[in-house]
């Protein structure tokens, strides 16, 4: 009886269902919790990225199976149905739009071209993934990791590459967190010790009613010339007319504290619990972790090489290194700038220059996906 | 879709991101072109009537050594205790280190 009921717990334990490829896809999950602990790898969102790996690789929890049978479904079938329907990368620009001053890109409004720039990177990728013959929509999705924008990447994703959600969610996560370590040597090829040098002239006062206009107008700009564009733009400026009005205070507070948290939480969960073993553990993840770096050298490219133009036209007043920070990682592509200006001029404070760029990153990663999505979707 | 497709497409791509982010350059000059219309005075310069420097700023604002746009002049100062004083004004006055203008740090004692 006792050696029975042992039996059957050891049968309809999570033991007796596990395989290969299941521990493959747990040891592949404790990889990234110590990224995210031990290195601080992106750690807000990979940890629950790779908790939620771990725990959708656990065997015979139904945590992502759908209502089937008279059973009601498992817990992160229902969370990720925010990921599916678009609702929390979209909530995720409300509270990026909460915190981010507009202010250095409305004072040098031609940081937008640099931001335009370094989606360079999303237009290669998809060319060469095309050419390793992925279908359109899966070369768009895997191009969008250039963007260097974690909720727009997911965003795109799910419309276009549901599929490939997990590797492409990973590889863009994990690149924005390598960004001190990959964008350093591409600024120094292309660019020259005077160039880096440069000293940029303090950047003009922005008033109030600039800063409260600027989300309007963008919002209605973007959204009419690409409707597509309207859930991400539509909701990074709402959030920046919160913080801006200074009429919302509580609202603009939530947006970029507890709204942001909980919707980061469910995103990450849910993402990882898509990276099932038999999505995850092929041959097409690798290629997509390789065309994401690729994806990501060449927006860096770009914006370096657009920021050398400038710094050619305006006579040596800009520095082509807040180029680099037109990928959208906000804010560590801007501080990488600081840090390489610094690095040839200690006197070179390049920080809020860069800050331009970076912020006109998000607007320029999103027209990218709402071209995307409009051409493919 | 063939490659040739694809690059057509990448390349039509990349210019309507430009395209859309240069009709928002000109979007902001023409706002600052009216906010400026709109109150001259407040555009011209509002960082400088809102800054209240602390006393270790005030002897340099009192008695301007030669500056120019964009560079801050140290003067008997160095570097770390520059950036260690504009921090303590960003702080104290509340006003945001993008919206404040150093033109140069002095020693007085």
């Amino acid at each position: 009886m006792l050696i029975d009921t042992l039996g059957k717990l050891w049968g309809d334990s999570g033991f007796a269902a596990l395989d290969v490829r299941h521990s493959i896809m747990i040891v592949v999950a404790l990889v990234l919790i110590y990224l995210a602990i031990v290195k601080k790898f992106e750690p807000l969102l990979l940890l629950p990225i790779a908790f939620g790996m771990l725990l959708a690789n656990l065997p015979i929890t139904g945590l992502m199976d759908g209502p089937a049978d008279g059973s009601p479904g498992g817990l992160l079938y229902y969370l990720y149905q925010g990921v599916k329907l678009g609702i929390y990368p979209s909530l995720i620009f409300l509270g990026i739009g909460a915190m981010t001053d507009f202010g250095p890109l409305i004072a040098r409004p031609s940081s937008l071209l640099l931001g335009a720039a370094a989606q360079f990177g999303i237009y290669v990728a998809f060319t060469v993934a095309r050419m390793l013959g992925f279908t359109v929509q899966e070369a768009a999705s895997i191009g969008i990791i250039g963007g260097a924008d974690g909720p727009t990447a997911i965003f795109l994703t799910t419309r276009l590459a549901p599929e490939l959600l997990p590797a492409i969610a990973i590889a863009a996560y994990s690149y924005m967190a390598l960004i001190p370590l990959i964008q350093p040597p591409i600024m120094r090829a292309l660019t020259t010790e005077k160039e880096r040098q440069t000293v940029m002239s303090q950047l003009r006062p922005v008033t109030k009613t600039e800063k409260i206009v600027f989300p309007i107008i963008v919002t209605i700009v973007s959204v009419l010339l690409l409707p597509s564009v309207a859930p991400l733009i539509g909701m990074l400026m709402l959030g920046n007319l919160f913080r801006e009005s200074g009429v919302v205070d509580r609202i603009s507070q939530t947006a970029q504290n507890e709204l942001i948290n909980i919707v980061t939480i469910f995103l990450g969960v849910t993402v990882g619990a898509t990276a099932n073993a038999d999505r995850f553990l092929q041959l097409e993840t690798l290629k997509i972790i390789a065309l994401g770096l690729f994806a990501f050298i060449f927006s860096t490219i770009g914006g370096t090489l657009i920021g050398k133009l400038m710094y050619v036209v305006t006579g040596g007043k800009v520095n082509p290194l807040i180029g680099s920070a037109g990928v959208s990682a906000v804010p560590m592509a801007a501080r990488v700038s600081q840090v390489e200006g610094q690095r040839a001029n200690p006197k070179n404070y390049l920080l809020m220059h860069a800050m331009g760029p970076n912020v006109a990153g998000v607007i320029g990663s999103a027209v990218a996906a709402g071209f995307l999505l409009a051409m493919f979707g | 879709m063939d490659i040739i497709n694809s690059l057509f497409t990448s390349l039509f791509g990349i210019s309507v991101v430009f395209a859309v982010l240069a009709s928002l350059i000109l979007l902001i000059y023409g706002q600052t072109l009216v906010m400026k219309k709109m109150h001259p005075a407040k555009a011209a310069d509002p960082a400088e009537t809102k800054m209240a420097p602390s006393p270790a700023a005030t002897a340099p604002v009192a008695a301007p050594a030669p500056a120019y746009p964009g560079k801050l002049e140290l003067i008997g100062t160095d570097e770390k205790t520059a950036a260690m004083i504009m921090a303590i004004v960003c702080d104290e006055s509340g006003i945001p280190a993008n919206e404040l203008i150093f033109k140069s740090i002095r020693e007085i004692a």
